[in-house]
C-alpha cells in the first residue's frame, strides 16, 4: 500500500484517479490507496534529520506503512546511531540496538502527555530488567515546538541576523532624530509666525507630528518594496530558502507599523523642541 | 588652536553632538563585531578539503532500481568504472562511499584498545577499491597508498569481513597518538569491544576533510579503507578531469554511465565546487548580509554627520562672518569645524569601543561566537575617524567659503 501526495499524484497520473492503480517503487509493486491533500508544513518538523536541507527541504511525496517498508527491506535515509558493531544483513539491523526510528504521537489533549510519559518510563524500566537500554538515558518527549528548539532549527545565525536588524533600527532612529532636529530647527521662523498668528502649541505639535508620520509612511512603503526585492533575491539563492523567503500578511503589517511607529518616536523630540519656540524672540530676530 | 571655545560651544547645545556621538558609537560597535564575524566565516569557508585542484573533481551517483546479487554488483562496478575511464578528458576514476563537503556521510568510533568502553574519537570512513589518493590528489605525508592485494570484496549484507590496512589523516593521528612523531604501523580499532576491527596504519595523508566539514577539529578526522563493497543500491564514483574540462566531461560521463546499464538508472552529478558552495552557503549569505549592513551603517552615520554639520554651519553663519571680518582665515574656520567634529567622533569612538566589547561579550555568551581581537576595534575606530573628517569636510568648506561681507550685512 502507498499514499501519494497530491503533487506527485498529479505529476504521475495527471487528471485521472490514481487510487487503486499499482506503482513500482524500487523494484516492488505497491497499490495506491489514497492521495493526501496538500500538506505543506514549514518547517518540516517530521524530518529535520536525514535530508541536507532538513526542516526546509522539498515537500513529502509518498507515504508507506512502516511494516511494509520493513518487509520490503527498504533502505533508510537519515541518521542511524549504533553503539556497538552489528552483524551484516537487514534482519540483524532490525534486531540491533541502533537508534534510527522517530516516533510521533497524536494525543487528544496536552493533558495526556503525562500518561504517555509514564507509559514510556515503565516500558524502559521493563526493558532494562531484560538487559536492554543500559545507558539509563532519560525518556524525553518533545512537542513540535520543543523539537524545533531542540534541533536548533532557528540557528544562532538567524538570531544574530535578528539582533543585527534591531541594532540597525536603533542607529537609524538616532540618525532620524538628528536629521529631523536639523530640519525642524531651521523652521523656527515659520513656527514663530504661526504662533504669533494664534496657533496653539498643540496645533504646532500636530503639524510636525503629521509631518513625521508622512515621512514614516513614505519610508515604510519604500521599505516594503525593498523588502520584497530582497526576499526575491534571497529566494533565488537555494531551494531551501525559497521555502521560507516569503512575506505573509502579519509580517507585512508588523514591519509597516514598526516603520511608521519608529518615525513617530524619532519625531517626538524634534517636534517638542519646535513647540518650545517663543514667537516674540523669533519675530524680533527677523 | 584653542579647544576651549569649541568645547564650551558644544556644552551649550548638547543634543546634536550627543546624537552624532551615539551614532558613531553604535556604528563602531556593530561594525567591529560584524567584520570580525565575516573574517571568521571566510577563514572557515576557505579551509582546504585536501582535494587538489577541486574545480576539476566531481562525483557521480548512480542508483539502480532493481536488486542484484553480490557478483552482479561487482561486475557492474567494474563495468561502470571502465566506462567512465573511457570518457575522453577523464584523468582518474575512483569508486567511493562518500564525498568531502557533501554533507552526507558515515562516521564511526575508533579506539586504541579492545578493552575501551567508549571510542577515542569519531572519524569518517571513505571506502574505495581504487586510489582516492590518486583521484583526489591527496598529499601523502608518510607511508604509502594501498596495494592491489589489500582490497577485499565484501558483501555487506552477509559478510563480516573487513580490510586490515588503513590510511589516516595527520590530524587524526595527532589526536589518537599525541606523543608520536610517526603513525605508520600503529594499530587502531574500528568500533569498540571484542568485535572491533583491527586496522594497521599504512599511510598518512596531510589532509582530507569529512563530508560534514565541521567547524571543529573533527573536520579533518577521516580514514581511507580499501574494499570493494556491495549491498547498496547506490554507487558513487568520483572523477578528476583534465584541467578546465569539467562541464563537458560531467555530461559525457553521465551519458556513458546511462548507456552502460541495461535497465533504467537514476543519476546525480555534483562538482566539488558545488558541494563547497552548498556547504558554506549559509556562511557566505551571512557574510554578505553583514558586509551590506556595515556599508549601510557607515553611509547612514556619514549622512548624520553631514546633516548635523550643515545645520551648525547654517546656524552660525553670522558668527562665522564676524570671525572672518575680525581677521580669521578660511583655514581657521575649516579647522574649527573639523576639530569640533573630531571631538564628537572621538567621544563616540570611546563609547563605541566599550559598546563593541559589551556586544561581543553578549555574542560570546549567547551565540557561541569567538572573542573580538583588539585589531578590529582599532581598525573600526580609525575608519570612523576618517569617515567623520571626510563627512564634515563638505559643510566645513562651505562655512569657510562664507564671505564676511554678506554674512554680516543681513542684520
Amino acid at each position: 500500500m502507498v499514499v501519494l501526495s497530491r503533487k506527485l499524484a498529479e505529476k504521475l497520473y495527471g487528471d485521472s484517479d490514481p487510487v487503486g492503480q499499482r506503482l513500482r517503487i524500487n523494484g516492488q509493486q505497491y497499490q495506491i490507496t489514497g492521495v493526501l491533500d496538500t500538506w505543506n508544513v514549514v518547517p518540516r518538523f517530521h524530518r529535520i534529520i536525514g535530508t541536507p536541507d532538513g526542516a526546509f527541504g522539498d515537500e513529502d511525496e509518498l507515504y508507506l506503512p512502516f511494516a511494509t517498508s520493513v518487509r520490503h527491506e527498504t533502505q533508510r535515509n537519515g541518521n542511524s546511531s549504533c553503539s556497538g558493531d552489528i552483524a551484516p544483513g537487514y534482519q540483524a539491523y532490525l534486531d540491533s540496538e541502533c537508534t534510527w526510528i522517530q516516533f510521533w504521537f497524536e494525543l487528544r489533549s496536552a493533558r495526556e502527555r503525562g500518561a504517555l510519559q509514564d507509559y514510556l518510563n515503565s516500558y524502559a524500566t521493563e526493558q532494562r530488567k531484560l538487559g536492554r537500554m543500559q545507558r539509563q538515558a532519560p525518556n524525553k518527549l518533545y512537542d513540535v515546538r520543543e523539537w524545533l528548539d531542540y534541533m536548533k532549527v532557528v540557528g544562532n545565525d538567524n538570531k544574530l541576523s535578528a539582533w543585527l536588524a534591531f541594532g540597525f533600527l536603533v542607529l537609524c532612529l538616532v540618525n532620524t532624530i538628528g536629521l529631523l532636529l536639523a530640519k525642524f530647527s531651521v523652521r523656527a521662523a515659520e513656527v514663530g509666525i504661526r504662533r504669533a498668528l494664534g496657533a496653539s502649541r498643540r496645533e504646532i505639535f500636530q503639524q510636525f507630528l503629521i509631518e513625521t508620520t508622512v515621512i514614516g509612511l513614505a519610508g515604510g512603503l519604500l521599505g516594503l518594496l525593498l523588502a520584497f526585492g530582497a526576499l526575491a533575491l534571497i529566494a533565488m539563492q537555494s531551494k531551501a530558502l525559497t521555502v521560507v523567503a516569503h512575506m505573509d500578511w502579519q509580517m507585512l503589517l508588523l514591519t509597516f507599523a514598526l516603520s511608521v511607529l519608529a518615525a513617530v518616536v524619532a519625531g517626538l523630540l524634534p517636534t517638542w523642541r519646535a513647540c518650545q519656540t517663543t514667537p516674540a524672540l523669533q519675530l524680533k530676530s527677523q | 588652536m584653542q579647544l576651549h571655545p569649541i568645547l564650551s560651544a558644544l556644552m551649550r547645545n548638547k543634543t546634536g553632538p550627543l546624537l552624532v556621538a551615539v551614532q558613531v558609537a553604535l556604528s563602531l560597535a556593530i561594525l567591529a563585531n560584524a567584520l570580525h564575524i565575516v573574517q571568521v566565516r571566510q577563514a572557515v569557508a576557505s579551509r582546504s578539503s585536501g582535494i587538489e585542484h577541486e574545480t576539476d573533481v566531481f562525483s557521480l551517483q548512480i542508483r539502480h532500481l532493481d536488486h542484484r546479487d553480490h557478483q552482479a554488483q561487482l561486475n557492474e562496478q567494474r563495468r561502470e568504472t571502465a566506462a567512465l575511464r573511457a570518457v575522453s578528458g577523464v584523468q582518474s576514476v575512483s569508486y567511493t562511499t562518500q564525498m568531502p563537503l557533501s554533507r552526507s556521510g558515515n562516521y564511526s568510533g575508533l579506539s586504541l584498545d579492545r578493552k575501551q568502553v567508549t571510542s577515542s574519537v569519531s572519524a569518517t570512513t571513505y571506502y574505495s577499491p581504487d586510489s582516492l589518493i590518486h583521484t583526489w590528489g591527496l598529499q601523502l605525508h608518510e607511508g604509502r597508498d594501498f596495494q592491489p592485494g589489500e582490497v577485499p570484496e565484501i558483501d555487506t549484507n552477509t559478510s563480516q569481513d573487513y580490510p586490515h590496512s588503513v590510511i589516516i589523516t595527520r590530524q587524526l593521528g595527532a589526536k589518537l597518538w599525541p606523543d608520536s612523531g610517526s603513525y605508520l604501523g600503529k594499530t587502531v580499532y574500528y568500533g569498540t569491544g571484542a568485535s572491533a576491527k583491527e586496522l594497521r596504519v599504512v599511510g598518512v595523508v596531510a589532509r582530507l576533510q569529512t563530508p560534514g566539514a565541521q567547524i571543529t577539529e573533527q573536520a579533518d578526522f577521516s580514514i581511507l579503507l580499501p574494499a570493494r563493497l556491495t549491498g547498496e543500491d547506490l554507487s558513487t564514483y568520483t572523477l578528476r578531469t583534465e584541467p578546465g574540462q569539467l562541464d563537458r566531461v560531467m555530461k559525457e560521463a553521465e551519458t556513458a554511465l546511462r548507456n552502460s546499464s541495461a535497465t533504467p538508472v537514476i543519476t546525480r552529478l555534483q562538482s566539488v565546487s558545488e558541494m563547497r558552495r552548498d556547504r558554506y552557503r549559509a556562511d557566505q549569505a551571512l557574510a554578505w548580509m553583514l558586509v551590506t549592513v556595515s556599508v549601510l551603517l557607515l553611509l547612514i552615520t556619514a549622512s548624520g554627520i553631514v546633516g548635523m554639520a550643515s545645520l551648525w554651519v547654517t546656524q552660525r553663519r553670522k558668527q562665522i562672518g564676524v570671525r572672518r571680518a575680525l581677521g580669521a582665515r578660511r583655514s581657521d574656520i575649516l579647522r574649527y569645524f573639523v576639530t569640533e567634529n573630531l571631538l564628537i567622533t572621538s567621544a563616540g569612538v570611546v563609547a563605541g569601543v566599550l559598546l563593541a566589547l559589551a556586544l561581543n561579550q553578549l555574542l560570546v555568551s549567547q551565540l557561541e561566537l569567538p572573542r573580538l581581537p583588539a585589531g578590529y576595534l582599532l581598525a573600526g575606530a580609525g575608519l570612523l575617524w576618517a569617515l567623520g573628517v571626510a563627512a564634515v569636510y563638505g559643510p566645513a568648506w562651505r562655512a569657510a567659503s562664507i564671505s564676511p561681507a554678506t554674512a554680516t550685512r543681513s542684520t
